[in-house]
């Protein structure tokens, strides 16, 4: 069983990433949670990181595109990236591999928001 | 079940049980000889059943159970999680608001599963999987 924790660091031109390492479920998708909310405010679009992520179920997909709805809200992206194994899986399962959330790099993800933010 | 091994976990209705859960069941059903690359699907419904026992069974200050019990034969192996709460209930979210995901994705990655609750009695939910091909 992998232990669980949230890297937060800055990306250029005013994004941010969120690396997630271990699994993310029930017992600490509160934590993903807050640290979004920690730094919704202050990033012009944010990469959840997946690759570390070893288990993901629903409640932490739910925390994610709760998350992706505030950003959009405000006209700003939330986008996962390279997902692997068991968290792929859930995320092709769930049709959110298809939906413009998930690509398969962090350079793809930040080209994707500064594609979305130039148009 | 027909040559079936039968082998019971319970565990306290807890989100950290969730994990506990999941590894144990893995951990049998890879005894029992589910393929490889079938056993990230079985921690996956593991996990999103008793999730949902945990978030909905019981109320907020009581401590209840959950139990898991796992019978294979040679080519199916069937989970049962089953609760001593309210039963299925309207009950208003709690900290984390669900999108309602936990059944679809069972569905999505069992063979069958089936739900009985009764009011005041608690909720079982089994599921199937295949326990594929080893390799």
């Amino acid at each position: 069983m992998a232990g669980f924790s949230l890297e937060q660091r800055e990306l250029d031109a005013g994004y941010g990433e969120i690396s997630v390492k271990g699994e993310l479920d029930l017992a600490v998708a509160g934590r993903l949670d807050q640290a979004i909310e920690g730094v919704e405010k202050s990033c012009l679009g944010l990469v959840v990181g997946l690759g570390d992520c070893e288990f993901i179920d629903s409640t932490g997909i739910a925390v994610i595109l709760r998350a992706r709805s505030r950003f959009a809200e405000e006209g700003r992206r939330l986008v996962v990236c390279c997902p692997a194994d068991q968290v792929e899986r859930i995320l092709d399962v769930t049709g959110l591999s298809e939906d413009g959330l998930v690509y398969e790099s962090l350079d793809d993800a930040v080209e994707a928001m500064r594609s979305a933010g130039d148009n | 079940m027909e040559g079936s091994s039968d082998v019971e976990t319970e565990l306290p209705a807890r989100p950290e049980s969730v994990a506990l859960a999941r590894e144990a069941v893995s951990a049998e059903a890879g005894r029992l000889g589910m393929a490889r690359s079938n056993l990230d699907d079985l921690r996956t419904v593991v996990g999103e059943a008793f999730t949902n026992a945990v978030r909905y069974a019981y109320g907020a200050d009581v401590e209840g159970r959950v139990t898991v019990v796992v019978s294979a034969t040679e080519d199916i192996l069937c989970l049962t999680v089953r609760d001593f709460g309210i039963g299925i209930f309207p009950h208003p979210e709690r900290e984390l608001p669900s999108l309602h995901m936990g059944l679809p994705i069972i569905g999505a990655l069992s063979e069958e599963f089936r739900l009985t609750s009764r009011r005041g009695h608690g909720t079982e939910l089994t599921v199937c999987m295949s326990m594929g091909e080893a390799s």
